[in-house]
C-alpha cells in the first residue's frame, strides 16, 4: 500500500454504514472499479480510479465505521487505511444522523490528515423536515464541506471541484478542532440544523416499519424468501432456455466439435477435447448453460435485498432464532452469501464480532449450504424429473443448516453474541449500482469459476480416457453400490466434487438413474466436501486442523446420510 | 528501546513533538511493563506522554480541580499520579507491591507533592472507593474484572471510573461480570486516545440509583417513548447509535423468540439485543 506511482494521490472515503458512500464512489469513478483486500486481511473494499484535473487519483471506499474505535475486523481495516497516511480523507456525513457523523468528523480532525467533508442524504433529511447548513459547519470547523444528494447526483460537481482544490493546492490539515465528545457533537448539530417545513410519515416509512415488526414482518419475510427462491430459479431457467442454451448449445459447441473432428485423428487428444468429459463440450456446457444463469439471477436478487435495506430487517426478525445458534442478526448476510458462494460468505464473517459466531457460520456453510453453482446443478438435475425430489433436497438442506447452527451454538466455547445494528431506510435499489454489482460477480465467476470447472473436467477426461476412473470406481464400488445403491460410475462425482461442488452433481445427469437414485446422489453431493478453494480459505482464515476436520467430517457424513436416504427415498419418491 | 512494529503506519500529527512522542510512547509502555528496568530513560520520556494522555482522560471524565482521585496500580514511577496532582487533584496512589509503594513515595516527596499526594499499599479489588470522585485504573492491573467490579460497587453516585484499554475490536468493559448491583447503573463513554493511538480510554460514571421501580427498555410497550437514564455494559456501538443518557427513545416492537428490540432514536432505527435492552434504564414519558 505504501509505494505508489509518484503523482497518484490516494483518497480514502470514510463514513458510517448506509450513508451512500458507494453511490458517491460509483458516481465519481464510473466504470473504473475493482475490489481490493487490505494486506493481511480478507476484508474487501472497493478501489477506483479517476482523474481530477490531470492528477490520477486512487479513490478507496473504506468499510463503514461509526467511530474510530473499531467494533469488528471490517472497521479495523477502515482505521488501518487511515493510518497509511492517505493524501486526503473524504468524510461522508449523514444528514439524517448528523450527530454521530459529526462525532466521527471531530475524531478525524484530531488525526491531522487533510480533510474535506460532504453531507449526504439531504433528500431524506428534507422528508423529515430537516435541513443542514453546511456552510455554517464549514465555517465553524474549518473543513471544506459540500452538501450532496448522491442518488440524484446533486452536489457532485461541487464535490469534484473541492477534491480538485484540495489535491492540487496541497491542502493542509484542518486546525485542531474541539475534543471529540458527544456533547460537542450534539451542540454543533443543534446549531447547524434548520427546519425545512413539511415532515410526516411517507409510505416508504410505513412499509419499512411494517416489514420489521413481527406482524406483518414474519409472514412477509416468508413470502419474500419464497419469491426470491422463485425468482432465482425462474429467471435462471429462463436465461438458460432462451439465451444461454441456444447460444452455447446450438451454436458454439457444435462448431467446436466439428472443428476438432476435422483437425484431430481419433485418439486421446480428441477424446479429451470432445469426448465423454470433453473440455470443449461439457467443459463449456456445464459452466455456461447450467451454472451461469443462476449466478446472474442469484446475485441480482441478493443485490436487491442488500441495497433495499431489507437484509437488515430480515436479520432483526430472525434474531431470536439466530440467538439459539449463538448468532446475531448480522449473521444473516454471510449465510445468504453462502447460497451464492462460500468464499465471500467466509470473508463476510469477518464483520461478525466473535470467533464463535464465525466458526458457527463456517460450519453451516461448509456442511449444508449449497453454493449457487451446486444449486443450479441440482435444479438442472432434478427439476424436470421430480420436483418433489428438488423440494426434498431444499428441505434437508435447511433443516441441516439449522441443526448445525444450533449444535455449534451449544457446543462451541464462547459467550453468546450481541445484536446491535442499525436498520437502514427502506430504499429502492438503483439499477445502475445493482447492474455493476451483478457484473462484478459475473466477471469474478467467469475469471475464477469457469477455468476451475474446465480444469476439473479436463482432469476427469484424462482419468476417464486413461481408464484410471474406472479403476477408482471399482475400488470404491462396495460403498457406492452396496451402501448408496448407485451404479459404479457414480464414483466420478465423488472424485470431481473436490474441485467444484457442481461437479459432484452434474455427472449424475447422464447416468440413467431413477428419481430416488438422483435424490440420493444429490444428498451426498449436498453434504460432501466444499470445493478445494473453500477448504484452502478455511485453512487460511482459521486453522489447517479445522480444514482437515471439515474434509473428513463432510465426506463421512455425506456417505452415511446418503445411504440412509437411499433406503428411505424409494418409499416416498 | 523497544518498538512495536505491528502497526502499519502512523498518523501525520500536526505537532512534531507529539509525533515523536507517539513513536517513543510505544517503547515507554513496553518499558513500564518490564518493571522499569531502564529507570532513568523511562522516567524522562515517559512523563511527556503521560501528561497529554492524562489531560485527555481528565477531559473525558469531566472532573474539577480539587476533586479526590484514586489511582490503582500507580507503580514505582507514578507518572499518572503526578500528572493528576499537577492538575490540582488530590491523589491517593495504591499498589500491591511494597517496594513500588516505597519507591513511589520517595518520588512524590522529591517533587514536593507530599501535601497533595499520598501513596499507600493496597489492592484494587479490596480498596474502598467511597471517598473519591474518580478512580484511575492502570493498564496492567489485575485481576481486572474483580477490580472493576469492586470500584463500581464502592464508588459513590456520579463517581467515575477511568480505564485504559489497548485498542482493538470490541473490547467490552466487563463481559465476565454479570449485571449485578451497580453494573446496570452506569453510563460508559469511550474515546480513542490522540496521544497514544494504541489506547482507548473508557470512563464509566456511576449513576444514582432511584427508589422508584426501574423501567428497562425491554419492559416498555410498543409505541412508548422515554428518556434514557443508564446504558449498561459499555458496548462500543451504543453511543454512536444514539443510546446515551438524556436521549429520547421510542420502542417500536419486540421480536419473537427472545429476539431483539427495535427502537427509534432521533430518526434512527436500531435493533438492540434483548440482553442489552434489559440493561437500558428508561424514564417513560407520557403523552405526545
Amino acid at each position: 500500500m505504501g509505494a505508489e506511482r509518484s503523482g497518484t494521490k490516494r483518497v480514502v472515503m470514510i463514513g458510517p454504514p448506509n450513508v451512500g458512500k458507494s453511490v458517491i464512489f460509483n458516481r465519481l469513478t464510473r466504470m473504473n472499479v475493482g475490489v481490493a483486500n487490505y494486506p493481511g486481511s480478507t476484508v474487501e473494499f472497493s478501489e477506483g480510479a479517476l482523474r481530477v484535473a490531470d492528477t490520477p487519483v486512487k479513490l478507496i471506499d473504506a468499510p463503514g465505521i461509526y467511530t474510530l474505535q473499531p467494533a469488528s475486523e471490517a472497521e479495523s481495516v477502515a482505521v488501518a487505511l487511515l493510518e497509511d497516511a492517505p493524501d486526503l480523507v473524504l468524510c461522508v456525513l449523514d444528514a439524517t444522523n448528523l450527530e454521530s457523523s459529526l462525532y466521527l468528523l471531530l475524531q478525524l480532525m484530531g488525526l491531522g490528515l487533510p480533510l474535506i467533508a460532504c453531507i449526504n442524504r439531504t433528500d431524506l433529511a428534507e422528508e423529515r423536515g430537516l435541513a443542514v447548513d453546511h456552510e455554517y459547519l464549514a465555517q465553524q470547523l474549518g473543513v471544506p464541506t459540500v452538501a450532496t444528494r448522491a442518488v440524484t447526483g446533486q452536489g457532485l460537481e461541487e464535490l469534484r471541484s473541492q477534491l480538485k482544490g484540495a489535491l492540487s493546492s496541497g491542502i493542509t490539515s484542518p486546525p485542531a478542532g474541539p475534543t471529540p465528545t458527544w456533547a460537542e457533537a450534539e451542540r454543533l448539530t443543534q446549531q447547524a440544523r434548520r427546519s425545512a417545513g413539511r415532515s410526516g410519515d411517507t409510505l416508504r416509512d410505513r412499509l419499512g416499519d411494517a416489514l420489521v415488526r413481527p406482524w406483518p414482518g414474519l409472514p412477509a419475510a416468508a413470502l419474500i424468501v419464497v419469491l426470491i427462491f422463485g425468482f432465482v430459479i425462474g429467471v435462471g431457467m429462463g436465461l438458460r432456455r432462451w439465451v444461454l442454451l441456444p447460444f452455447f448449445g446450438d451454436l458454439i459447441i457444435p462448431q467446436l466439435e466439428n472443428l476438432v473432428h476435422a483437425l484431430l485423428e481419433p485418439g486421446l487428444g480428441r477424446e479429451v477435447l470432445v469426448g465423454e468429459y470433453g473440455l470443449l463440450t461439457k467443459g463449456i456446457e456445464w459452466p455456461f448453460t447450467l451454472v451461469l444463469p443462476y449466478v446472474l439471477s442469484f446475485y441480482a436478487a441478493l443485490g436487491v435485498l442488500e441495497d433495499s435495506g431489507y437484509m437488515a430487517r430480515l436479520g432483526a426478525l430472525l434474531d431470536g432464532l439466530l440467538k439459539r445458534m449463538g448468532l446475531s442478526g448480522t449473521a444473516v448476510m454471510p449465510i445468504f452469501l453462502g447460497y451464492g458462494c462460500g468464499i465471500p460468505a467466509l470473508m463476510a464473517t469477518r464483520a461478525l464480532s466473535s470467533h464463535k459466531q464465525r466458526l458457527t457460520v463456517c460450519a453451516m456453510v461448509c456442511l449444508s449450504v449449497p453454493c449457487i453453482s451446486q444449486t443450479g446443478a441440482f435444479v438442472s438435475l432434478l427439476a424436470e424429473r421430480s420436483v418433489g425430489a428438488l423440494a426434498g433436497v431444499a428441505t434437508v438442506s435447511i433443516l441441516a443448516m439449522l441443526t448445525t447452527g444450533v449444535l455449534a451454538g451449544k457446543l462451541l466455547p464462547g459467550s453468546p453474541s450481541t445484536t446491535l445494528m442499525e436498520i437502514p431506510e427502506l430504499l429502492l435499489p438503483r439499477a445502475d449500482v445493482l447492474g455493476k454489482k451483478v457484473w462484478a460477480r459475473a466477471r469474478h465467476y467467469l475469471a475464477d469459476g469457469v477455468p476451475a470447472v474446465m480444469a476439473g473436467v479436463a482432469f476427469a477426461a484424462l482419468l476417464y480416457e486413461t481408464g484410471a476412473m474406472q479403476a477408482v470406481g471399482r475400488a470404491l464400488s462396495p460403498v457406492i453400490t452396496r451402501w448408496l445403491l448407485l451404479p459404479e460410475e457414480a464414483a466420478v462425482p465423488l472424485l470431481l466434487g473436490v474441485f467444484r461442488r457442481e461437479l459432484a452433481v452434474l455427472p449424475l445427469m447422464d447416468m440413467a438413474l431413477s428419481s430416488s437414485q438422483l435424490f440420493t446422489g444429490a444428498i451426498v453431493a449436498l453434504f460432501y466436501v466444499p470445493c478445494i478453494a473453500m477448504v484452502a480459505l478455511v485453512a487460511r482464515e482459521f486453522h489447517i486442523r479445522l480444514a482437515i476436520v471439515v474434509l473428513v467430517f463432510t465426506t463421512a457424513f455425506a456417505l452415511f446420510v446418503g445411504g440412509l436416504f437411499a433406503r428411505l427415498a424409494p418409499l416416498v419418491l | 528501546m523497544g518498538r512495536h512494529g505491528r502497526r502499519r503506519g502512523r498518523f501525520a500529527a500536526a505537532d512534531p513533538r507529539a509525533h515523536l512522542g507517539q513513536i517513543l510512547g510505544r517503547g515507554a509502555l513496553a518499558l513500564e511493563r518490564a518493571n522499569c528496568r531502564w529507570q532513568s530513560l523511562s522516567r524522562r520520556y515517559g512523563r511527556r506522554f503521560y501528561e497529554r494522555l492524562v489531560q485527555e482522560e481528565v477531559e473525558l471524565a469531566d472532573i474539577k480541580a480539587g476533586d479526590r482521585v484514586l489511582h490503582v496500580g500507580c507503580g514505582a514511577f507514578p507518572f499518572t499520579t503526578l500528572a493528576l496532582a499537577e492538575r490540582g487533584f488530590v491523589v491517593v496512589g495504591i499498589d500491591r507491591d511494597q517496594q513500588a509503594v516505597a519507591a513511589a513515595a520517595e518520588v512524590v516527596s522529591r517533587k514536593g507533592l507530599d501535601g497533595q499526594v499520598e501513596i499507600r499499599h493496597g489492592t484494587g479489588e479490596s480498596f474502598d472507593c467511597a471517598d473519591f470522585d474518580a478512580v484511575w485504573v492502570s493498564l496492567h492491573v489485575s485481576p481486572r474484572d474483580e477490580v472493576i467490579h469492586n470500584c463500581l460497587s464502592t464508588l459513590r453516585p456520579h463517581g467515575k471510573l477511568v480505564l485504559r484499554n489497548v485498542a482493538g475490536p470490541l473490547k467490552l468493559l466487563y463481559n465476565a461480570t454479570p449485571p449485578a448491583a451497580g453494573a446496570s447503573q452506569t453510563y460508559v463513554r469511550t474515546a480513542r486516545s490522540q496521544a497514544r493511538s494504541n489506547l482507548v480510554t473508557m470512563v464509566a460514571e456511576k449513576l444514582p440509583s432511584t427508589d422508584k421501580q426501574r423501567v428497562v427498555l425491554s419492559g416498555l410497550a410498543a409505541g412508548c417513548r422515554g428518556t434514557i437514564a443508564a446504558t449498561g455494559n459499555g458496548h462500543p456501538l451504543l453511543e454512536p447509535l444514539g443510546i446515551r443518557p438524556g436521549r429520547q427513545i421510542c420502542l417500536r416492537c419486540i421480536q419473537k423468540l427472545g429476539g431483539s428490540v427495535v427502537a427509534d432514536l432521533d430518526g434512527r432505527r436500531v435493533a438492540i439485543d434483548r440482553q442489552l435492552a434489559e440493561q437500558i434504564v428508561v424514564n417513560p414519558v407520557f403523552g405526545d
